[in-house]
């Protein structure tokens, strides 16, 4: 067998040798047996014990979702038991037994195949997702009446696991049997396996084409999530030299984690405050295990996520509250609702479809003060849990001053009421935008003189200044966030917080790399947040340079007008900068992503 | 005896999953047959993954009709179950 390589996207860093274990959704084979006469009796009691055993089943999930997670989760298992109680569905079942005499595994599985397929043929998308509530509940019925058992997780103790796309729950058990890596053929940097993986550390690669094509089980594979790469079946030479790489990798790793906490300053002492964007509960761990100086952008689009209904401030409240609580003493800065554009939702009773709030549309801020009822919803939850530690409040998608006045005279109205109400909050909530639009850009004094902080969003700054989606990937060269057009936005931007003493900080993708760092602090940005992976480098790097010298590479840099210029310099000059200072790391970090 | 009548739902967000169960849980506390009607679909009543079936969002006009001893008692139940919007907060 020859060497193979295959490449994807790195979700986590690492890497590590194994043996592959592949993980597949367990798939019921299913007879079909025509019965006689006297079984048909037989037949259908085993219909109804299953009935049972799955409404047990049920029920018993069902309380625990709701002890671990809420009611409001545990609801969709409601509608599952009334499936399983359905007369029409029941009835039918019976009598098919009676009228075409085969076994109750077939007719079951023909009938919901038969149910399934006109919910998938439904308009509404909401409801057409209501086929999967089928689905789920028809696969625990087949599952009781062929007997198979939940998969025994065992079998993938330290295995690298393979899989076409993996599920919150399937990568939780799994990662409770010490798994080597991850790798799967779908799945987005997003995706809940990616931030899991990323958080415990275990090497992962997503978004391989044709990865289970070329696979197998018992294959022994390298995963270099370095580089992208997975090696199927290595050579010997191949190993041993990747054995020495890993060594190494892991001895470099464990070197910069060690200093994590270290405060970051540059060495001629210019402090730079190092924060996360995170938007999940399971990911506040990762901040404590990166070195992360708290929350920089906290997006709470996970809350409004996979419902129907708008998340009430209670519920919204106890997140937010749990959250600010883990950072204490450092700070969460909370963006408000931002959906629209490539974010959507399915909640209902909301003003919003995707026509209307597509990039250029009713999104971000524009939807919240146009549904001031939910969006007072949280506010009151973010303000009830500011007495709890230390929190912001960040605007997305402000274009005009206006809308920006238009919420302090909101906010100020939530806190006469709740004062009155004697609900306690910080009075001295800080209010801060992002600038992610360029006519904010240009207005940015404006808003510092009516606002305590800016935060520039530069993945949106880059869409909306070269007027390219992300989307469409042929134009994906012109969205280039080391173009002079956006280091002289944010140069501009800085130049006017800081006339009125007020903090910018950098929370888009753009901050997620060693170069950009060096940039962004020649630009005299004050903080930079970012995927908290990234964290331990970048406080490594920032520690070990000049903040003279990056003022010098910007300015440099600030003379190029052409993008080939410019990543001709980076590689030439900053590169090699970057390797001077940390010799090491062009071991553990692909060229191309720093 | 059968009643018929013709009931609008009028809640924000329609006859979804939560709304749909509400109404199953109430037609299956009678002894009565209903059939619920929307255009050429015709479902059961008692029958959750019918009502989801029928996708009636705001504003939708649906046909029921019950036939048996406690008819009037359920299509009364059914009637203040859509008035009061499934007791949804709007």
């Amino acid at each position: 067998m020859s060497e193979k390589e295959l490449s994807g996207i790195v979700a986590s860093w690492g890497i590590v040798i194994g043996e592959v274990k592949i993980y597949k959704q367990p798939k019921i084979e299913i007879e079909k047996r025509q019965i006689l006469d006297n079984e048909i009796n037989n037949e259908i009691i085993r219909f109804n014990e299953v009935i049972e055993e799955a409404k047990i089943q049920l029920l018993n999930i069902k309380k625990e979702v709701s002890e671990k997670y809420g009611e409001k989760e545990a609801e969709i298992f409601n509608t599952q038991l009334l499936v399983l109680q359905d007369p029409v569905f029941y009835v039918e079942v019976i009598n098919k037994i009676k009228r075409q005499k085969y076994n109750v595994e077939w007719i079951v599985q023909d009938e919901l195949k038969t149910i399934f397929e006109s919910f998938t043929s439904l308009q509404d998308p909401y409801m057409r997702e209501r086929a999967s509530d089928i689905y789920d509940i028809g696969n625990r019925i087949l599952k009781l009446l062929t007997k198979q058992n939940i998969e025994n997780y065992q079998i993938f103790k330290n295995k690298i696991i393979v899989a076409e796309n993996l599920t919150p729950s399937d990568t939780i058990k799994l990662i409770n049997q010490n798994i080597k890596g991850i790798i799967t053929e779908k799945g987005g940097k997003n995706s809940h396996a990616a931030i899991m993986a990323s958080s415990l550390k275990i090497p992962a690669i997503i978004g391989i084409k044709k990865l289970l094509d070329t696979i197998n089980d018992g294959d022994t594979i390298i995963l270099n999530a370095i580089h992208g790469k997975v090696i199927i079946n290595p050579e010997k030479n191949t190993i041993s030299r990747y054995t020495k790489i890993k060594k190494k990798f892991d001895s470099i790793e464990a070197e910069i984690l060690k200093n994590k906490d270290l405060e970051c300053k540059t060495k001629d002492n210019k402090k730079i405050i190092i924060s996360a964007n995170i938007g999940l509960l399971e990911e506040l761990p990762t901040l404590n295990y990166y070195g992360a100086d708290g929350i920089g952008l906290l997006r709470t689009e996970f809350l409004y996520m996979d419902r129907i209904t708008m998340p009430l401030e209670e519920e919204q409240f106890n997140a937010y509250k749990k959250i600010v609580h883990h950072c204490f003493p450092n700070k969460v800065v909370i963006r408000t609702l931002d959906i629209g554009g490539d974010k959507l939702i399915s909640i209902r009773g909301l003003n919003y479809s995707p026509e209307i709030s597509n990039l250029l549309g009713i999104r971000g801020i524009r939807l919240s003060l146009r549904e001031l009822d939910y969006f007072k919803q949280q506010i009151k939850a973010i303000l009830r849990a500011s007495i709890y530690g230390n929190v912001y409040i960040l605007l997305p998608m402000v274009s005009v001053v206006e809308e920006l006045l238009q919420f302090k005279t909101f906010i100020e109205e939530i806190k006469y009421e709740m004062k009155k109400q004697v609900i306690p909050f910080n009075e001295n909530i800080k209010i801060g935008v992002m600038i992610e639009i360029p006519s904010a850009v240009w207005l940015a004094e404006e808003f510092a003189k009516e606002c305590d902080f800016l935060s520039i969003g530069t993945n949106d700054l880059l869409q909306y200044t070269f007027a390219v989606s992300r989307d469409t990937e042929e134009l994906s060269y012109l969205l280039k966030p080391r173009h002079s057009v956006i280091l002289n936005s944010i140069k501009y931007i800085v130049e006017s917080a800081h006339l009125h003493k007020k903090t910018v900080s950098v929370c888009g993708e753009m901050a997620n790399s060693l170069v950009n760092s060096i940039l962004l602090v020649g630009l005299d940005v004050d903080e930079l947040s970012m995927t908290p992976m990234y964290i331990p480098d970048i406080k490594a790097l920032l520690r070990n340079i000049n903040y003279k010298e990056a003022k010098q590479i910007v300015n440099e840099i600030l003379k190029l007008k052409k993008t080939n210029e410019i990543e001709k310099y980076i590689k030439e000059k900053v590169i090699k900068y970057i390797k001077m200072i940390l010799p090491e790391i062009s071991e553990i970090r692909d060229e191309n992503v720093m | 005896m059968i009643i018929e009548e013709e009931v609008e739902v009028i809640n924000k967000m329609g006859l979804h999953a939560r709304a749909a169960a509400k109404l199953v849980q109430l037609t299956n506390r009678f002894k009565s047959d209903i059939i619920i009607s929307l255009n050429d679909l015709q479902i059961n009543g008692k029958s959750i993954m019918g009502i989801m079936l029928l996708a009636a969002t705001k504003g939708t006009k649906l046909n029921i009709s019950i036939n048996g001893d406690d008819a009037e008692e359920m299509m009364k139940s059914i009637k203040e179950l859509f008035e009061n919007k499934f007791g949804e907060e709007e």
